[in-house]
């Protein structure tokens, strides 16, 4: 944590600009160096938390969840919304452990019924991808 | 028989005069992109120009899609068009003064006028300085000779970020006035005009730079006085507000509202998007809104239209350069 | 006047616009990421294409804000997905009070809140507005910048345990905040945008709110996850509220409504500042008496009335001034001005139907708030017993969704995950979140406000303490930090 504020104070230094307090500089450097003080005193005063970090399984589950988020981002615009979110869907619904039959329909059904809501009933467009043709 | 009475009603209800099936070249399906969130200039000039009066004086079929995509100061949705959109026929972009000045600063990257094909404008809100009623400036010359002497005690604000159309108004005036350093204007952005405008109420700013359509509900109230405005003629709209070219100060500036198109579509696509614009403009519906938006009369289409646009970036670019606002 | 206004807001088709706005409101505030400004812009051509007077334009749109401001505190309190800042506050006993089975005591809090605040303020609205809107005007860059530091002082109140790591949570917020062009300087800076163009203008409030409530919660669930148990929920508690718990929170929703209706008034200031400014002093008067931070009714009664009440101070300056005070009353005047009003203090002559007019519908609406919403708590309650793993991957998509239409840019959603990933080891290593919203939302105001200050004034600090309302906000900042120790001494002292 120490580090990165460091990190955010030399990059607030780096900006171009003359040191003047009306100048964009002088604020990031200040909050950088009031970062730089509340993480020293968190070192000094920690906290008594006792912290419980997930077992490996659940980590792994965190890991493919996120992951699969990641994976949407980049093919949402050529699957389409429809396609890839099912999909997202249907990947959280397994990691979340629900029965095997309920998948497939439960995540088709409630991509398509935020389809209608927010690109058909609200006008906020979500790409549709290879479906284009079909739902034009 | 049932689905006859429907249809001629849904025409009524839109107010279509006449069932006219001749004109061929109508598009279908077109879409209006406004650079920015619902609400702003661009928006406005995308919803009721293009959707509204378009479909209303029937120049397209059916309804035209809005669809907002802000980002970067329009860059977004300039980058957009290029990049993405480049040979769509049924697009067309809102597009203002800003777009030029930006284009001037290269703030969309090395995008250039260029990169889209200009259609026309069909408005003009003029700029305007303007001071608190009681304010100690009388005219123009007062308020440039407190620039000259003691700028500091002679802040001006706008709804524009530093370098913005708002305040590069303000600085060819100065330049005009023959001052040097134009860095010295000490001014101030603000998030919108109205809130600019409540700071030189008060007494904390000199004077306010925006535009006229910004200033005329304050002026009816008596709140404020209009020192110059940056047009060629007098607005009825601001009363007997002096023009800067009447107290010598040649400068003549707006922000305008225009479209514009990819640069991949067909001339005669292009020209129908021209032609529908030039419809829009010359409708007496439409000067009865531009007139209560406080919009000016301005009309500038195709190749005219394009020059304009390439003159306005190579003024903003000179300037800026000046200033420091581009290297 | 007001009668008057009540025979405007009473037309039939008023009276059906209040409805429908309301009913709409609540709905889309439900949803993340779209919120009452995107409600507003949908709908809109709704309004063209009746043509509506501009009064009924503007009471649609008031139906429309206040709905969707409870719709989002029932995100909050029941998924703790907060769609804007204010409700990020409502996340904080709401959402533990809904994971104790009293959901339903909470959604009733929060409309009898959202109710009473409402109704108060626009009482205070119709006596005060002309008064009030010089407070708008006096109020200067060194004004805003002193109100902030003011508001800061409510992070006291929002550390649970470590003072030092709500600190850090409220400065990691500010420096995100600064993320982006710097619309201040020439030729707009571009800050820690580490050379990738979608961070030019900034990351979007939302995209943060989402990532470390709506994602976090996800990955804090997966965490805690044993395999094949079976997922239990809290079984429902009783839906009422018991008359003491009414009566404890009288007294912290007439303080907040006067709190949130005077910031509200504040172009710029807004519902945030109010409602976190509301909580903290709930909790400084609730003492060691209160259970804030871990399901306290009243925790959300302060926020809830404090952000209905800072709605209808934000039509003084829009309605008295014709300046926007808000993002959301920007849209709106954006909206009279394309049909036909002209923006500024004459809009009260030209159109006298609209001020009473509105002030009455607001009242109407509040009616037809808390007649539409209690008989649906019940039912809204129940979203509860839904199984995990359909609710939790729900939760996920609504919040993808939520995240891409705001901007419809995918690296959006990159940022979410980032701000999910940061939000779930915020929250298990103790970390408060609120100081973070708070952070994000005041840090440009902030600093922007610093800077115009320091422009004006050439460099002159003096500026931050040489007027009246400076000097008294300093004090109420002053007072703020000091009584809880004053009072918690004296206590002793006495005992």
């Amino acid at each position: 944590m120490l580090i990165l504020s460091i990190a955010f104070c030399i990059s607030a230094l780096s900006l171009d600009a003359d040191f003047d307090p009306v100048n964009e500089k002088f604020y990031p450097f200040v909050l950088s160096v009031l970062l730089i003080l509340s993480s020293i005193a968190l070192f000094i005063f920690p906290s008594d938390h006792s912290t419980t970090w997930p077992n490996a399984r659940n980590l792994q589950k965190i890991a493919l969840t996120a992951t699969a988020i990641l994976i949407y981002g980049f093919v949402l615009q050529q699957l389409g919304f429809i396609i890839s979110a099912s999909i997202l869907m249907a990947i959280c619904m397994w990691v979340f452990e629900a029965k095997q039959k309920w998948i497939a329909p439960v995540s088709i059904a409630s991509t398509i019924g935020f389809y209608v809501v927010f690109d058909r009933l609200l006008g906020l467009n979500l790409p549709a991808g290879l479906l284009n043709t079909l739902i034009q | 028989m049932r689905k006859i009475v429907i249809s001629s009603l849904c025409a009524l209800s839109l107010g279509v005069a006449s069932f006219n099936p001749a004109i061929a070249a109508k598009l279908s399906g077109t879409e209006c992109l406004a650079p920015a969130g619902a609400g702003g200039g661009w928006d406005f000039t995308c919803r009721v120009p293009a959707a509204q009066m378009m479909q209303k004086l029937n120049l397209i079929d059916g309804s035209m899609k809005v669809v907002n995509m802000s980002g970067s100061g329009g860059g977004k949705a300039f980058s957009h068009v290029v990049t993405t959109r480049n040979t769509d026929e049924k697009l067309i972009v809102a597009a203002s003064a800003a777009t030029a000045t930006r284009l001037a600063q290269k703030v969309y990257g090395d995008y250039e006028a260029d990169d889209v094909r200009w259609v026309g404008a069909l408005g003009m809100d003029y700029g305007v300085i303007v001071v608190a009623k009681d304010s100690a400036y009388k005219t123009l010359d007062d308020l440039v000779n407190q620039f000259k002497s003691n700028p500091r005690r002679a802040a001006i604000v706008g709804g524009s970020s530093v370098g913005g159309w708002d305040h590069i108004k303000a600085l060819l005036i100065a330049k005009e006035a023959g001052i040097k350093n134009l860095r010295s204007i000490n001014y101030i952005p603000f998030d919108n005009g109205g809130k600019a405008m409540l700071e030189v109420i008060s007494g904390r700013a000199a004077a306010f730079t925006g535009d006229s359509s910004e200033v005329i509900g304050q002026l009816k109230a008596g709140k404020v006085r209009v020192l110059a405005v940056l047009s060629d003629k007098r607005i009825p709209a601001l009363g007997d507000a002096k023009t800067a070219k009447e107290q010598g100060y040649d400068v003549v500036g707006g922000n305008w509202r225009a479209f514009y198109a990819p640069a991949g579509i067909s001339d005669a696509s292009y020209n129908n998007w021209v032609s529908a614009v030039k419809s829009v403009a010359m409708s007496p519906e439409w000067s009865d809104l531009r007139e209560k938006n406080g919009l000016a009369e301005f009309t500038s289409f195709g190749s005219d239209f394009d020059g304009f646009v390439r003159n306005q970036i190579a003024n903003v670019a000179a300037i800026s350069k000046e200033l420091g606002v581009t290297k | 006047m007001l009668l008057h206004g009540f025979s405007v807001a009473l037309s039939g088709l008023n009276v059906f616009l209040v409805f429908i706005g309301v009913f709409l409101g609540t709905i889309i505030g439900m949803l993340p990421g779209i919120g009452p400004i995107n409600a507003i812009a949908i709908l809109f051509p709704i309004v063209l294409q009746f043509e509506l007077t501009p009064a009924s334009a503007l009471i649609f749109f008031a139906g429309i804000f206040y709905g969707s401001q409870y719709g989002n505190s029932i995100s909050s309190i029941l998924l703790n997905v907060p769609g804007t800042s204010s409700a990020a506050v409502t996340c904080i006993d709401g959402n533990p009070l809904a994971k104790q089975g009293r959901a339903g005591s909470a959604l009733a809090m929060s409309a009898v809140a959202s109710f009473s605040g409402g109704v108060l303020s626009i009482f205070l609205l119709v006596l005060f507005a002309p008064l009030l809107s010089k407070l708008a005007i006096d109020f200067g860059p060194a004004e805003y910048f002193v109100l902030m530091v003011c508001a800061f002082t409510a992070l006291t109140s929002f550390s649970h345990g470590s003072f030092i790591k709500a600190v850090f949570s409220a400065i990691l917020g500010l420096a995100i905040a600064t993320v982006g062009i710097d619309e201040l300087s020439f030729g707009g800076m571009r800050r820690f945008t580490f050379g990738v163009e979608e961070l030019g203008d900034g990351i979007d409030f939302i995209v943060v709110v989402i990532g470390v409530f709506a994602i976090s919660e996800v990955f804090l669930f997966l965490s805690d996850m044993s395999s094949g148990a079976v997922q239990k929920v809290a079984p429902l508690k009783s839906v009422l509220l018991s008359l003491k718990e009414l009566k404890d929170s009288v007294a912290g929703i007439l303080r907040s409504c006067v709190t949130g209706f005077l910031v509200g008034v504040l172009p710029g200031a807004g519902a945030t500042i109010a409602s976190f400014l509301a909580y903290n002093t709930e909790k400084k008067m609730a003492g060691d008496k209160g259970n804030f931070g871990k399901g306290d009714l009243r925790g959300v009664a302060a926020p809830e009335s404090a952000n209905n009440s800072s709605a209808v101070g934000s039509f003084i300056p829009l309605l008295v001034l014709g300046v926007p005070g808000s993002e959301t009353t920007a849209v709106m005047l954006a909206a009279l001005i394309t049909l036909g009003v002209t923006p500024g203090p004459t809009m009260l002559t030209d159109q006298p139907d609209m001020f009473w007019g509105v002030a009455a519908s607001m009242f109407i609406g509040n009616m037809v708030l808390i007649v539409l919403n209690l008989p649906l708590v019940k039912l809204l309650a129940k979203i509860l017993l839904v199984p995990r793993w359909i609710l939790m991957p729900l939760i996920a998509i609504l919040s993808i969704v939520g995240v891409y239409v705001l901007n419809g840019s995918e690296f959006d959603l990159l940022l979410m995950l980032i701000f999910g990933v940061i939000g779930f080891i915020m929250r298990k290593t103790d970390f408060p979140l609120a100081p973070l919203i708070l952070g994000l939302v005041l840090g440009g105001l902030i600093e922007v406000n610093f800077r115009r200050a320091l422009t004006y004034s050439y460099g002159e600090f003096s500026t931050f303490y040489d007027s009246p309302i400076t000097i008294g906000l300093w004090l109420i900042t002053l007072f703020s930090l000091v009584a809880p120790f004053a009072i918690r001494k004296l206590k002793n002292r006495s005992q």
